[in-house]
Parts: structure tokens; C-alpha cells; sequence
């Protein structure tokens, strides 16, 4: 336990010393405060022409705003997690294995009898914990600007789907910063430890769902997700390769968590897809970051 | 005490694919000895101390550090040795303190605080405790990186380059601390170099390796003594380099 302790506190303290978290934070923040912003623009303009039509006679249409779900207002942030968090985790993913290299602490390491799992967990425990910390500061100000700029507010019910939508946001950034991670271990330089898994997260969020859905591109953008399209021989291929869609199945979890858009049902496949990734990516991290010391050992 | 081999190796080889970085290196360097393993760059010296330190596994031999094999009892050689590689940087962001006390927790030390601010005292650094090592000179590194190397009182300490990249005022106050360390501590201290005048002034015990061979292997004394005609170590290393055709 000394070591697991000594692991994370180590962390912990390299990170907020290299204020990247802090950073990932005011990134955050203000791109929850301008999306409200602009949110809160466009509810007031669109009811007011709406509220001028109305008193014209000219509709009797309800108002567009009138029934929307209050979590409705969270959508900005399932992209926020996709395109920011994820990005970010793997700068935390990467620095985490880098500083070890950088600070040549490494050989260090290595000659002494470290019990590299209590080792590695404690790194990982670390990431996990500042990365939830950066979760809740996002689903905080998320709540204090739906409530100050849009006067939303939440019933618990309502409440308890954000908490599973942060949840499942930690296990997606968590699972990329391990793949971060594994990079700044096997990298030759800093740059392609970044470059890698930056490379692996373009791909995932837009090159495989573009060939399976045929979705205009920026549809990627947007925090609904895109629906894998094809018959007969593409049809397997679709079946084949949509599992690695992980960021639209991440999407189409939110979308059900959020009610984001209710035509599109939450697929086992997403779940299943979901779960497995993060499960390999903390799993297999631990034993590839062990093994790691032991393929040097073995040089 | 003295008589006793702190570190024995027999017909180690290391092989990287097709290049041989070490062949059949055999020494032996008795308790409270101070070693200079010398060679120009790329012969092996570095590869040498990885295999002694557990670091790297040879390609065949036996490497035998207080009496454990450096392949088959890597956990009681590693109890057993400091270590201070070429160029320590540390966690910038953290400070003396921090550092020690991270790499204590790993070694299995509980509570170290004790015995780092004892260590520090030794190397007479204690006022730095709590300054950051990204601030620090390469020789002040370098004092941190002894630090750490004998926070869990090991008996031998290797050192690879230790002198490198340091002013003149580092490197006598680096080679006054490894004497204070033989001397107060009675540790062994296995050192690489290219630095002939610091293995004049430092070593018992000198070994030149070139091209991963060992070529000559004695005590500076019997060294001195066979070459009285020779000005210095530098013109003795070179006899001996161009003598033996590798």
C-alpha cells in the first residue's frame, strides 16, 4: 500500500505542479459558459420571434423551446468530452509515462524493487482521480449556467442521468488517457507519443464512422450519433468495423442518457462496444505497463 | 571485510543482434575498493554496469554483486546496490524532498523522512530539502542523485559518468563525496569513466575495456608501479590501448 499511496500522491502532485489539469479546466469553463451563452442567445431570439408570429396569428404551433428536457441543455458537453476531454486525457495519459522517461527516473526505477503493480495503480488511480475532478468542476458549471443563464433546473431524476452521463464521460477518458499512457511508454520521442494516440483518436472519431455511415463529416461534430448505413457484403463490413465507432457509441449512450434526440435508440452494441473498450484499456495498461519493465529487463 | 568480493563476474557477453557490446568479461572487485572501469565511448562500460545493476540480462555469464546472481537473485542484488545514471534529471516539478521521498516509498522504505534529511545532512545539502530540482546546477543534481542512491544504505554504489557535464569546483566537491562514502560509509564504488585524472585521484582499482573487452585490470597501485617510467595515467591508458589490437 506504501507504494500505491506514494504512486498516486505522486501523481497527483506532478500534475497540478504542470497545471495541465488546471488548464483542461478553464478550457472547459469557458466553453461551457460561450455555449450557454450562445444557447441562451438563441432560446431568447427564437422566442421572441416565435412570441411576435403568435401575437400575428400566424401559428398556433407550440414553442419549439416549450418541452424540451432540461438535460437537453447539456448536449454541447457529450462533444466537449469527444473532441476536449479526449484530447486532453491523452496529453495526462502521455505526460504520466513521459515524466518518468524525461526525468531519466526511469533507471531509477528500475533498480530498485518496486512492486510495479501497487506502482502502476496508484498512477492510474491518480489520473482516474483528477480527471473526475475535472468531470464534476465541468458538470458543476454546467449546472450553475443552465441554472444562472437559462433558469434551468433539475429534479433528481434528471440529476442522476447527468451523474451516469459524467460517469460514462470519466470511463471514456479514462480509457483514452490509458491509451495516452501506453504510448509515452513505448514512444521513441515526446512528439509521437502524442502524435500516436492522437492519430488512433482521428480515426475513431472520424474516419471509421465516415466509411460506415456515410455521414457528411461534420455530422461528427454534432452530439447525436451517426447511424451505421449498408446491406449484403457492406453490411458485414459495417457489423465487422462498428464496434471501433467508440466515440459515436459513446455519443448514442449520452443521447439516451441525455434525451438528446429521442428517434435514435441506445443499441446493445453501443454498450457492449462502450464497456469493453474501457475495460481492455485500464486492463490491458496495467499489465502492458508492467511488462514494459520486464521486456527492458530483458533487452 | 576487505577480502571479500563485493563484485564477481565470469565471462559475461552482452549481445545486441549482431554487435557484441560486452565479451567475456570476467573481474572482481573486493569490498570497500574504489573501481574505475575506463574505456573510450562505446566500449561497453555502460552495458557493464546495466548488467550489474540488473538493468539489462547478459547474453551468457554469471555476474555475482554481495554474493547474488545479478540474473537469478535480481531483487537481493537491487537491496543491495545504488545506482546513479549518467545525467539525472529528477521530477522537475517536484521538489529535493518530494523526489527522495517518492523513490524511498518505492524501495519499500516507510516513513523515510527521517533518513533523508539524514542522508542530505551527510552530503551537507539539507538546506535545499525544499527546493525544486528543475533550479538546480548539474552538480547539485548530481548530489541529489547520491542521495537517493544510498538513501537504503546499500553496500555498493555504481556510478556512470558521474563526473560528466560538471564544472571543476563540481567535480572536486563530487570526488570529496565518493571518498566520504568509501571512507565514513565503507561502501564499494563501482565508477565509469572516460576521466583518467579523476581514476587517479579516486580509484584502488582500474579496468580498461575496449570494444567490450576487457584489456587490463589491476590496482592502481600495481598500475603506478608498473609504468614508473610514465608520466600519467592518460600516457599508461594509452600504451595499453595501442597495445592491444581489438
Amino acid at each position: 500500500m506504501n507504494t500505491l499511496r506514494a504512486s498516486f500522491r505522486h501523481e497527483i502532485i506532478s500534475n497540478a505542479r504542470s497545471r495541465s489539469p488546471q488548464l483542461i479546466v478553464v478550457v472547459f469553463l469557458l466553453l461551457t459558459s460561450l455555449s450557454s451563452l450562445i444557447g441562451w442567445l438563441t432560446v431568447r431570439n427564437v422566442t421572441k420571434i416565435y412570441s411576435d408570429i403568435v401575437k400575428l396569428g400566424l401559428t398556433k404551433a407550440p414553442n419549439p423551446f416549450q418541452n424540451v428536457p432540461p438535460l437537453y441543455y447539456m448536449r454541447n458537453s457529450v462533444i466537449y468530452i469527444v473532441l476536449v476531454g479526449s484530447l486532453m486525457a491523452i496529453v495526462l495519459g502521455a505526460q504520466a509515462s513521459l515524466r518518468d522517461r524525461k526525468s531519466s527516473a526511469d533507471s531509477l526505477i528500475r533498480t530498485r524493487n518496486v512492486k510495479f503493480l501497487q506502482r502502476n495503480l496508484g498512477q492510474l488511480g491518480a489520473i482516474g482521480a483528477i480527471l473526475a475532478g475535472l468531470e464534476i468542476a465541468i458538470l458543476v458549471s454546467s449546472l450553475g449556467t443552465m441554472w444562472l443563464i437559462e433558469g434551468v433546473f433539475l429534479d433528481t431524476y434528471s440529476l442522476l442521468r447527468l451523474l451516469m452521463f459524467g460517469l460514462i464521460s470519466w470511463l471514456l477518458m479514462l480509457g483514452v488517457a490509458c491509451v495516452g499512457l501506453v504510448a509515452g511508454l513505448f514512444a521513441k520521442s515526446e512528439e509521437s507519443a502524442l502524435l500516436y494516440p492522437i492519430i488512433g483518436w482521428a480515426v475513431i472519431t472520424f474516419t471509421i464512422p465516415q466509411i460506415i455511415t456515410s455521414a457528411h463529416p461534420i455530422a461528427f461534430l454534432n452530439p447525436t450519433p451517426a447511424i451505421p448505413v449498408g446491406t449484403g457484403l457492406v453490411q458485414s463490413t459495417v457489423d465487422l468495423i462498428s464496434p471501433l465507432m467508440l466515440m459515436e457509441h459513446f455519443k448514442s449512450i449520452s443521447n439516451s442518457l441525455l434525451s438528446i434526440d429521442s428517434n435514435i435508440p441506445l443499441t446493445k452494441e453501443s454498450v457492449l462496444s462502450f464497456s469493453f473498450f474501457v475495460l481492455i484499456a485500464v486492463a490491458g495498461t496495467l499489465v502492458v505497463s508492467i511488462q514494459a519493465f520486464g521486456r527492458k529487463l530483458n533487452d | 571485510m576487505r577480502d571479500e568480493l563485493a563484485i564477481s563476474t565470469q565471462q559475461i557477453t552482452k549481445n545486441y543482434g549482431e554487435k557484441r557490446a560486452l565479451v567475456d568479461l570476467t573481474l572482481t572487485v573486493r569490498a570497500g575498493e574504489i573501481f574505475g572501469l575506463l574505456g573510450h565511448n562505446g566500449a561497453g562500460k555502460t552495458t557493464a554496469v546495466s548488467i550489474l545493476t540488473t538493468l539489462i540480462k547478459p547474453t551468457s555469464g554469471v555476474a555475482l554483486i554481495n554474493g547474488y546472481d545479478a540474473t537469478l537473485q535480481p531483487k537481493e542484488v537491487r537491496a543491495s546496490i545504488g545506482y546513479l545514471p549518467e545525467s539525472v534529471q529528477f521530477y522537475e516539478y517536484l521538489t529535493v524532498f518530494e523526489n527522495l521521498d517518492y523513490l524511498a516509498r518505492l524501495s519499500g522504505l516507510k516513513n523515510p523522512r527521517e533518513r533523508i534529511l539524514e542522508v542530505l545532512a551527510l552530503l551537507d545539502f539539507e538546506e535545499h530539502l525544499n527546493e525544486r530540482v528543475s533550479t538546480f546546477s548539474k552538480g547539485m543534481k548530481q548530489r541529489v542523485g547520491i542521495a537517493q542512491a544510498i538513501l537504503h544504505s546499500p553496500k555498493v554504489l555504481f556510478l556512470d559518468e558521474p563526473t560528466s557535464g560538471l564544472d571543476p569546483e563540481g567535480v572536486i566537491q563530487l570526488r570529496e563525496l565518493i571518498r566520504m562514502l568509501n571512507r565514513d560509509l565503507g561502501m564499494t564504488i563501482f565508477m565509469n569513466t572516460h576521466l583518467l585524472s579523476e581514476v587517479t585521484k579516486l580509484c584502488s582499482h582500474i579496468g580498461i575495456l575496449k570494444n567490450g573487452n576487457l584489456i587490463y585490470d589491476s590496482s592502481m597501485k600495481m598500475t603506478l608501479e608498473s609504468f614508473e617510467n610514465t608520466d600519467s595515467l592518460e600516457d599508461i591508458y594509452f600504451k595499453i590501448d595501442s597495445a592491444t589490437n581489438l
